[in-house]
């Protein structure tokens, strides 16, 4: 334990997201169940684990929307908990389902959310101008959200996360109901963001998603961690010819896919 | 954090409501739909009804009645004799009856009477006796008079002059009609306005995938809350305003057409009083329907959630706006009533300073209640453990599945068996005891089982019941021992029933004393001991701690518990009293306790009585007394701790 809390201590330092043996329980269902990892700036991590492996509550709690029931989080040097709204201030927060006032225009959604976020007024017009930009939104700003296809969506989602520059990035399955493309130009705009030194953590259940975009990934299972590592080294280390056995055979399923025996 | 900040977060947020709601068909629909359409609609066709109705009149003879025995005034005869000649020659508009009474005009024999009166001088006074409430009898009137003043041949000294004599009563006046029905009416369109806009703003964003989005935004819940209920209060406001505005418009279009000599004046004043009183309810209601619709999963469920609370303000206002009721003091505390009340006497122009400041005060205290019990079920954790159709995560699924019978279930128990005890009350002055018998075993223990069973749970699952600990029984008898006491010595020191009162209870508890003593124990007693407890400890509280804490949900439930007894003296002791059963019901996981506590509370009142033995209490000295309080109270407590002891603390399971 004493190492574990050095680590954190460690980590802390260089680290935009530290997360160590948290707690989280719903009734008797232990959602996440000791679960610790970091994030530093420049990172993309994900979290990978079948449904109900308690990615999102884990997210969650990194957002101040669910308190933990134990162990320590961190995010952008501050603790997880005290002060949720100041943590939410200093966060993108996008889910898969995009989460977009339908009744109200692109513009006046992403002028709304960096007002409410603190953008100061004379900045907010050239931001979302540099964000319609890089992210292709030109003609669809004065379009209202409900009239959106579901890409289109998606990316004035990733605007409106985006639209305070934050230091950190958290997705909640971001490409959930993404065509190929939307997904590949999703994928991009989040590349992107890496680039510009934010620390990124996403929960996915595609693990093709995690190979192409994770610096590393941790496997979720049942509430903990039960892997991680580059994709590679992952991939290196169970044997497997793909991070999809990789992940069966670290939760100990056999498969024909992966080719290997389990332990 | 800085208050300006907030103000601008406020301003931002209400500003984002605003534009959503307003984009909202539905809300535009209620808003604008019933002023602008249905009014005008409903006056056009009503005056076209009127003029149907007028013309066929018009074909209709006037029934003329006269007295039997004319006075010896010389004018008199003349009058009579002038209304013959009339009759006769005019068959078709006056139709002539001797020896007619006043009575005939009220039975509708004849539609006007023409009748002399004793003067003080030597002119001769007629009196037309007429029903100004009554169609022909009013146009009879009008008839008789104008032939009566025109056939005045010229230069003729008047003889005599004509008194209109009205029998209709007061109530049948229209302007005391617009009294009744518009303050019902702006109460009944704030609610509606505030219907749609406050689940568009709650279950809405669940139901369109924004909720998470919202909820992770920085700002705090009070805020946003707050936020939203102003703009659900505007909506309210706007559309009372509409109504409130098209409803005088018409009326005053209606009555310039009915006379048109006559100019009715648009009573501005009072048209924004009416507004400046229509505030803190707006306010109230858009709070107390955000609040409800938080805690929906789905538009519809939140539509099940609401009406129930749209009747509980309904209602009230419906009673209110029939009944003949002063706004007293008193009344002017009770939310729905007092607003209506105090619109009808602003339309009356009777409205007392200090009624209306009471009536402002009380409904914005309430609405800063009801706002921060919004705030309070307005939190992430609450919100997204409720299981989301769009939300896909089984971990948020499990933790609410066991919870089958939630709070939309328990008011629609609560709701149902209000309406039938209000049903049974006629059934329960006629016949005593049968009657009580019936309202309680049909009304509440079988409507508990058929309720159950038409919504599929099992019966023990929703009323609880399970053999409790023997510690858990005997506690609640100790408890129901000492509570009648410590409650009843509460009531008369914070609000003490008249003597009336007390007697009345009395007469109720013990029927004149003809109804031997075993009788009433059953009837009052134990009945409710078993019934009381199925209802309200059964689906009642068990539905509010599926959607609450255990500490809401009690408090819900004895809420509901003391307005079901109809009785606004006993509003607080049984309220505490269903604050202690539901505890007991939700700690020993039990029904049963409940019924042991309610058994020895209502029998050791009911077996004091009978005897004689609570002058006893009453008379003695206060040393006595506290000493008294301080037993019952030591008993309640001994109570508690055994229960507490014999039932695991370990989580209440719905």
């Amino acid at each position: 334990m004493a190492f574990l809390f050095l680590r954190y201590a460690q980590s802390r330092v260089t680290n935009r997201i530290v997360v160590l043996d948290l707690q989280r329980s719903f009734g008797s269902l232990r959602a996440v169940d000791g679960l610790s990892f970091s994030v530093a700036a420049g990172e993309i991590y994900g979290l990978l684990g079948p449904n109900g492996a308690g990615k999102t509550t884990a997210l969650r709690i990194l957002a101040g929307l669910l308190k933990p029931d134990g162990g320590h989080a961190q995010v952008d040097g501050l603790p997880v908990g005290p002060d949720p709204i100041e943590i939410r201030r200093r966060i993108g927060f996008l889910t898969g389902s995009a989460g977009l006032y339908g009744r109200l225009s692109a513009r006046e959604l992403l002028r709304y959310t960096a007002s409410l976020y603190g953008v100061p007024a004379n900045r907010i017009e050239a931001r979302i101008a540099k964000l319609s930009e890089s992210l292709g939104l030109e003609s669809l700003l004065d379009r209202r959200c409900e009239g959106l296809s579901t890409g289109q969506k998606q990316r004035v989602s990733i605007a409106r996360a985006l639209v305070h520059d934050p230091g950190v990035l958290i997705l909640d399955e971001p490409t959930t109901g993404l065509d190929v493309i939307a997904s590949q130009g999703l994928r991009d705009a989040i590349s992107a963001e890496r680039a510009r030194g934010k620390a990124i953590v996403l929960s996915t259940h595609y693990l093709a998603e995690a190979e192409l975009l994770c610096d590393r990934v941790g496997f979720m299972h049942e509430g903990r961690l039960i892997r991680e590592g580059t994709p590679t080294s992952l991939r290196a280390e169970t044997g497997a010819l793909s991070l999809e056995a990789a992940f069966l055979s670290a939760v100990g399923v056999t498969s024909s896919l992966s080719g290997t025996a389990t332990p | 954090m800085n208050l300006s900040r907030m103000a601008f977060e406020l301003r931002l947020i209400f500003v984002k409501e605003m534009r959503e709601t307003l984009r909202d068909r539905r809300t535009l629909l209620v808003m604008l739909l019933f002023p602008l359409v249905v009014y005008p609609l409903l006056a056009l066709l009503s005056t076209q009804v009127t003029a149907a109705r007028e013309s066929r009149l018009d074909e209709r003879p006037s029934r003329v009645g006269i007295p039997a025995e004319s006075p010896g005034h010389p004018a008199y005869k003349t009058i009579t004799q002038e209304l013959r000649t009339l009759t006769s020659k005019e068959p078709k508009r006056f139709v002539l009856l001797e020896n007619a009474k006043a009575q005939d005009v009220a039975q509708e024999r004849i539609d006007v009477l023409v009748k002399p009166m004793e003067g003080a001088d030597a002119r001769l006074r007629v009196a037309l006796v007429h029903d100004s409430a009554r169609e022909t009898s009013r146009r009879a009137e009008a008839r008789v008079r104008e032939h009566l003043e025109g056939q005045l041949p010229d230069g003729c000294v008047l003889r005599y002059s004509v008194d209109g004599e009205d029998l209709s009563t007061d109530e049948a006046r229209s302007g005391y009609l617009l009294s009744r029905v518009l303050p019902l009416m702006v109460v009944l369109m704030l609610l509606l306005g505030a219907f749609y806009p406050a689940i568009d703003a709650t279950a809405g964003e669940r139901e369109r995938g924004t909720l998470e989005t919202t909820l992770v935004m920085p700002v705090q819940a009070s805020v946003l809350l707050l936020a939203k209920i102003l703009s659900v209060s505007v909506i309210a406001i706007l559309t009372g305003l509409a109504n409130l505005l098209s409803m005088a418009l018409t009326f005053v279009q209606v009555l310039s057409m009915a006379d048109p000599d006559k100019q009715v004046p648009i009573p501005w004043v009072r048209l924004l009083l009416a507004t400046v009183g229509m505030l803190p309810s707006a306010f109230l209601f858009s709070s107390l329907m955000v609040a409800a619709a938080a805690i929906a999963r789905t538009f519809k469920e939140a539509q099940n959630l609401l009406t129930p609370l749209y009747s509980l303000f309904l209602v009230p206002s419906v009673v209110a706006s029939i009944g003949d009721y002063p706004l007293t003091p008193a009344l002017a505390f009770v939310p729905g009533v007092n607003i209506t009340l105090y619109l009808r006497d602003l339309i009356l122009a009777d409205a007392a300073p200090l009624t209306t400041l009471l009536v402002l005060l009380s409904t914005a205290l309430y609405a800063v209640l009801a706002m921060r019990l919004a705030a309070h079920l307005w939190n992430p954790e609450r919100l997204l453990a409720i299981r989301d159709p769009a939300n896909r995560s089984p971990v948020a699924t499990r933790t609410v599945v066991e919870a089958t019978i939630t709070a939309p279930d328990s008011l629609l128990a609560f709701a149902l068996a209000f309406v039938i005890f209000l049903a049974s009350m006629p059934l329960q002055m006629r016949f005593h005891v049968a009657g009580l018998f019936a309202a309680q075993w049909l009304g509440m223990f079988g409507f508990v089982f058929v309720y159950v069973r038409l919504r599929g749970w099992r019966v023990a699952d929703a009323i609880g019941w399970r053999l409790p600990s023997v510690g858990a029984a005997v506690g609640a008898a100790l408890m129901g021992a000492g509570a009648w006491i410590v409650v009843g010595t509460l009531t008369e020191v914070v609000a003490k029933p008249p003597a009336e009162v007390t007697e009345l209870l009395k007469k109720l508890l013990l029927a004149e004393g003809d109804r031997p003593v075993w009788l009433t124990f059953l009837l009052v007693a134990v009945t409710p001991a078993i019934c009381e407890e199925v209802l309200f400890r059964g689906p009642i509280l068990r539905g509010m701690a599926g959607s609450f804490s255990p500490r809401v949900a009690i408090a819900i439930q004895a809420a509901m518990f003391s307005l079901f007894h109809l009785d606004l003296y006993r509003l607080l002791p049984t309220f505490c009293l269903g604050l202690m059963l539901g505890w007991l019901a939700l700690r020993s996981r039990s029904i049963v306790p409940g019924m042991v506590a309610h058994l020895f509370n209502n029998g050791i009142v009911i077996l004091l009585s009978a005897y004689g033995a609570e002058s006893v209490v009453e008379k003695s000295a206060p040393t006595h007394q506290y000493a008294l309080v301080l037993g019952a109270s030591a008993l309640v407590l001994v109570g508690i701790r055994t229960v507490a002891r014999s039932s695991p603390r370990r989580s209440v399971k719905m």
